[in-house]
């Protein structure tokens, strides 16, 4: 007990710390001006997010500069309202929005500045459709528009995500006109001079895996925002690149939009710089995994799945690895979701998550294997080297409990297109995953699901998602998340390792920046944020 | 061999070389008994060290003996480096005495096919070959072994040309000896020395493509240590941190292509003195 | 020439297809759904048979039409274009640093042959041959930006924009791979000269009462310069080879990062291009280096005329 009430006291700890460390001053005033300079890991593939395929992370950070939702996310992961002025629920199957007026559109050919509509949200929804993110809204039957800034959303069955799913970051407003013309009337959004929207900057130059400018757009209609001037994007793959960039003064932020965010073990390196801030912080992302197909022995049996897990050093990982701080685990939604369940309200499954290698042996003889078993472990060189070298780190560890783990490493293009999608043999090491709202995180455990790699099928799940999707109301739908959530950490369908803090680092001038926790859009940060 | 014996005495830098590489060849067929600690010996309290008294090279990002990882680097690039360049001669020498001894049709037909193979970028041949065969030892000894074959091939050909011209054979031939028996007894021993030379300056090269192809990402695959993987991007990211984490990575590498060029230029010098 | 061409079309075409590994599937990523997977490979024209999509490409190619990258849906022409002005400025320098130096050096050598100059150059040019480029090319990036607080620019500023930065950018770089290209051509120059000195032309001109330095000018460096042009040739080949390697490092935008990039998003159309292209550019070197020898050794044309 001491161990996880240790633990908890390290998350609050290190929770008010974060939240003093990016609470900005109270007595500053933002000043105007000045062009940030921003590093991203890859550049955007296309700027579409809702075309024919599924819209890149890259993309869909680099939209959230230059185009607007109805809804949004505030750095601390709620719901506001972003082109809506308000929007009503008037019955279990209908919700109705009404637009701010007086938002225009960037003053570029051939939209001109003119105002936004609601034939505007209208058209996006019609290219949503005929999108990958028509999931986002199963049971949506039709969207009108009754006047100039209304719009009406009906529904076939009620759908619980579907004002969270309003404000996600791939269903940005784009004006019909912008696009190339295609067949189906969807509109080609690719080229960087179709990215025209409602946004606090516009999009001024993109040179192919160098960098992207942005200027401010003096008509967004958050009056005297931004405070920036521009801000220039720049593409450095490599983390090291971007501290000595900064270290050199080139760079003003270092942002953790997904993903590794800056490797912890660079945080010295960003410590050294003069003036810098390093933020670590959460992001909506579950952790690093474990898998083995649950349709195939031996996974498919929960002792082994609860022994493997037993057998994993996490506080040890933690510490070596993730220096800035570490949650022990993750779970089936992240760890800055609502519904996260910590250890110590996990009842008796808080048994498995601890290091107990004679327990977990004992597990494995009960299944059967009382000498261990002999096992892949597949990995890939595409999530980066500390990824692979972390596979590495898994087997020293399972080799301890008897499992003789070998490794394979795949190139990315192979591992995505067989064992990402399920196909594979023995266990895996599965990157953290940053999906939408939770019921995505749900959806993505049910049969038939193209994300169900974990070869799950089983119907209480499937039945508690479908639940928790026609939930009347947040109460009902929390009670069954958590149900849900429970069911799988006793159950174990996937080994979480610890969850890192994600590391952002800024420059010494550098104002008023706060880490949004959800969603890819730290661009709606820099808003936010003004130079000294 | 006298050959040995003129090296020691005409090329002493070369005898110093190739007792250098003798040195790494050892080394790498002994690394488990070279080796303080195995290659995969993870110790998470030991992360990040600098070299000491207990780790001469320091340890890595996982605590894993640097000194040890060398070593056994020391066997993948020993191995890739000596098992490519002998399937490249092989293969090479196969296509190019062919080529070269039976000429006409086959000879303008076989080299067009070079011509075409060798118009390819040649790191990127290696790289899409590996693509083909997916990561690992033998298919990193294959990729590399194939597309040298290629350049090898045309050095051993203009060899056979030369050889060829000779009066001796085609005295054999008349004399009703078969084209294997002229092979054997005629071709293939005066051949030996620009193959011996040849082979002995493309080892360094091929070590060298090795750790780019690592470096570029795929190489032998993790858990085994090679010298280009340890210089690529876990080498850079540490480098403020950890600098010994690539520095004697790299050292290893030109110290083992050194040696073999140095070798390679004193085994030249010796047996075909008209390159001097 | 056109045969070769053909070959390598095909072979670039077949070993594409053979590579494990679904570009559509690349692009889908982790939310693959049935419907949208099979629509968007047939807008690709990946469900076709083998020889069908062959004889499209080639169609296409011959019409002048190399297609759109299946990764960013840019026509590949365009990329190309952007790209190809960095990997020549890249190899052009590079080649540059690789003749100076491996000239100087060569000529310096034989000069002074077999006294200490001589073994010191040739030293160094084995050290440079031995050095990983990559490793020397992290050394060269990390230790001014903890020393001298400098690092490199964060983009790349175009010749037309900026003609010193640009050159600042590529001196690098350059300078790596050219001592890495220089070292065979110094050891050329160095063996070509000294053959050159033993020969009987020579020993005539001196005899003539030709002073020692026109000597080397005159006659040995003009006939040391044709294996040395010859070299340039295969010389060729390897810096692009190295300018792989080099972009990667340096993060430029060049057509060696695109040929790694293509590989790994499996991006057909780029990658064939642009293997097509190296290949016709190695090819075109290869005649221009036999053009060049045509014209500098006299003997040569003497023969052919």
């Amino acid at each position: 007990m001491t161990r996880s009430v240790r633990v908890v006291v390290a998350v609050a700890v290190a929770g008010v710390a974060a939240v003093a460390a990016v609470a900005p001053a109270p007595a500053q005033t933002p000043k105007r001006g000045g062009v940030i300079r921003v590093a991203e890991q890859s550049d955007p593939v296309g700027f579409d997010t809702l075309g024919k395929k599924k819209a890149p992370v890259y993309t869909q950070l680099a939209l959230a500069y230059t185009h607007n939702r109805l809804l949004k996310y505030d750095p601390s992961g709620e719901i506001v309202n972003d082109l809506a002025e308000r929007w009503t629920q008037t019955n279990p199957t209908t919700y109705v929005v009404t637009l701010r007026k007086g938002v225009r559109f960037h003053n570029k050919p051939p939209v001109n500045g003119r105002e936004l509509t609601s034939e505007d949200v209208k058209f996006t929804f019609e290219r949503l459709a005929k999108s990958p993110e028509a999931r986002l809204f199963p049971t949506l039957k039709a969207v009108t528009a009754p006047d100039k800034y209304t719009v009406r959303f009906e529904l076939s069955a009620p759908f619980s995500a579907f004002v969270a799913n309003l404000a996600a970051t791939t269903v940005y407003i784009y004006p019909k006109e912008a696009g190339k013309p295609t067949a189906d009337g969807a509109g080609d959004y690719t080229a960087a001079d179709t990215a025209i929207g409602t946004g606090p900057f516009t999009l001024e130059e993109y040179r192919e895996k160098q960098r992207l400018v942005f200027k401010r757009n003096p008509d967004y209609f958050e009056a005297g925002k931004p405070y920036l001037d521009g801000v220039e994007l720049y593409t450095i793959p490599d983390a090291a690149g971007s501290i000595a960039a900064m270290r050199t003064g080139k760079l003003d932020l270092i942002p953790a939009g997904r993903g590794e965010g800056l490797p912890h073990f660079l945080v010295p390196e960003a410590r050294a710089i003069p003036g810098a801030r390093v933020i670590p912080h959460g992001l909506f992302q579950t952790s690093e995994n474990l898998i083995g197909r649950l349709d195939q022995k031996p996974w498919s049996d929960v002792r082994v799945r609860r022994a493997v897990s037993m057998s994993i050093d996490r506080a040890g990982l933690a510490k070596a690895i993730f220096t800035e701080g570490a949650e022990p685990f993750s779970g089936p939604i992240p760890v800055a979701s609502k519904y996260f369940l910590p250890l110590d309200r996990m009842g008796e499954s808080a048994a498995w998550y601890r290091h107990d290698l004679t327990a977990a042996k004992k597990l494995l003889a009960d299944a059967g294997y009382p000498n261990g078993l002999p096992t892949k472990l597949t990995t890939t060189v595409g999530y980066g080297p500390s990824y692979a070298s972390r596979t590495e780190l898994l087997k020293s560890m399972l080799a301890k409990l008897g499992i003789d783990a070998s490794i394979v490493t795949q190139e990315y293009p192979v591992w995505i297109s067989t064992t990402y999608k399920g196909g594979f043999e023995g266990l895996v090491h599965i990157p953290a995953w940053t999906l939408g709202d939770e019921d995505e995180w749900l959806g993505s455990y049910t049969p038939g699901d193209t994300r169900n790699h974990i070869h799950l099928e089983d119907a209480k799940i499937t039945e508690l998602v479908q639940q928790a999707r026609s939930a009347p109301n947040e109460a009902a739908r929390a009670k069954l998340i958590g149900q849900f959530v429970t069911t799988f950490h006793d159950q174990l369908y996937r080994v979480y390792l610890p969850a890192p803090k994600l590391i952002t680092v800024t420059s010494k001038r550098v104002q008023g920046y706060v880490p949004p926790v959800r969603g890819y859009g730290y661009a709606i940060a820099l808003v936010n944020t003004w130079l000294e | 061999m006298r050959l040995l014996r003129d090296l020691v005495v005409k090329k002493p830098l070369g005898a110093v070389a190739g007792a250098i590489v003798l040195l790494l060849v050892v080394v790498a067929v002994f690394a488990d008994r070279v080796a303080p600690h195995h290659y995969n010996e993870t110790s998470l309290l030991d992360t990040l060290k600098p070299p000491s008294r207990a780790h001469w090279f320091g340890t890595d990002e996982l605590g894993r003996d640097v000194y040890s990882r060398v070593v056994y680097g020391a066997q993948i690039s020993m191995t890739v480096g000596l098992a490519a360049t002998a399937l490249s001669v092989l293969l090479g020498a196969g296509l190019g005495i062919v080529s070269g001894y039976f000429g006409h049709t086959l000879d303008l037909v076989l080299q067009r096919l070079v011509d075409a193979w060798l118009a390819f970028p040649g790191l990127v041949m290696v790289i899409v070959l590996l693509v083909l065969m997916g990561p690992g030892l033998v298919s990193v000894i294959l990729a590399l072994g194939l597309s040298q074959a290629f350049p090898q091939s045309r050095i051993i050909r203009s060899a056979t040309l030369v050889v060829r011209e000779h009066a001796f054979i085609e005295a054999s031939r008349a004399g009703g000896a078969s084209h294997g028996r002229v092979l054997l007894r005629h071709v293939l021993p005066n051949i030996v020395a620009p193959i011996i030379v040849s082979a002995s300056t493309y080892v360094g090269f091929v070590i060298l493509v090795e750790a780019a192809i690592s470096f570029l990402g795929y190489g032998v695959p993790a858990p085994r240590p090679s010298w280009g993987g340890m210089l690529s991007a876990t080498g850079r990211s540490y480098m403020v941190r950890a600098p010994w984490l690539s520095i004697f990575p790299g050292l290893a590498l030109t110290l083992a292509v050194f040696a073999f060029n140095v070798l390679g230029d004193a085994l030249r010098d010796l047996l075909d003195p008209r390159l001097r | 020439m056109v045969p070769t061409l053909l070959a390598v079309s095909v072979m670039v075409f077949i070993i594409m297809r053979l590579l494990p590994g679904d570009v559509v599937a690349l692009m889908f990523q982790d939310l693959g759904y049935a419907a949208s997977l099979a629509e968007m490979r047939s807008r690709l024209g990946l469900d076709l048979p083998f020889h069908e999509q062959y004889a499209r490409w080639l169609g296409a190619v011959l019409r002048g039409d190399f297609g759109q990258s299946l990764w960013t849906q840019r026509p590949v022409l365009a990329v190309l274009a952007e790209r190809l002005p960095v990997t020549l400025e890249l190899g052009l320098l590079s080649l540059l640093v690789a003749v100076l130096y491996g000239g100087v050096a060569g000529v310096v050598a034989a000069v002074y042959h077999d006294r200490w100059p001589d073994a010191a150059l040739r030293s160094v040019a084995m050290v440079f041959l031995s050095l990983p480029s990559f490793w020397l090319g992290t050394l060269a990036i990390v230790v001014p930006s903890i020393w001298l607080g400098w690092s490199p620019s964060l983009q790349l500023v175009p010749f037309t924009e900026h003609p010193l930065e640009n050159l600042v950018q590529f001196l690098l770089p350059a300078a790596i791979l050219g001592s890495h290209l220089g070292a065979p051509i110094m050891r050329m120059t160095r063996a070509m000269m000294l053959e050159v000195f033993r020969h009987d032309y020579v020993r005539t001109a001196q005899a003539k009462g030709l002073e020692p330095r026109r000597v080397v000018l005159k006659h040995a460096l003009r006939n040391a310069l044709i294996p040395s042009v010859t070299i340039l040739g295969v010389q060729t080949a390897q810096a692009i080879a190295g300018s792989i390697v080099m972009e990667t490092l340096f993060q430029l935008p060049g057509m060696g990062s695109l040929l790694v990039e293509s590989v790994a998003h499996r991006d057909f159309p780029m990658f064939q291009s642009l293997v097509l292209f190296l290949a016709l550019f190695v090819m075109a070197v290869n005649l221009v280096v036999d053009l060049t020898y045509f014209l500098i050794d006299p003997r040569t044309r003497a023969q052919a005329g």
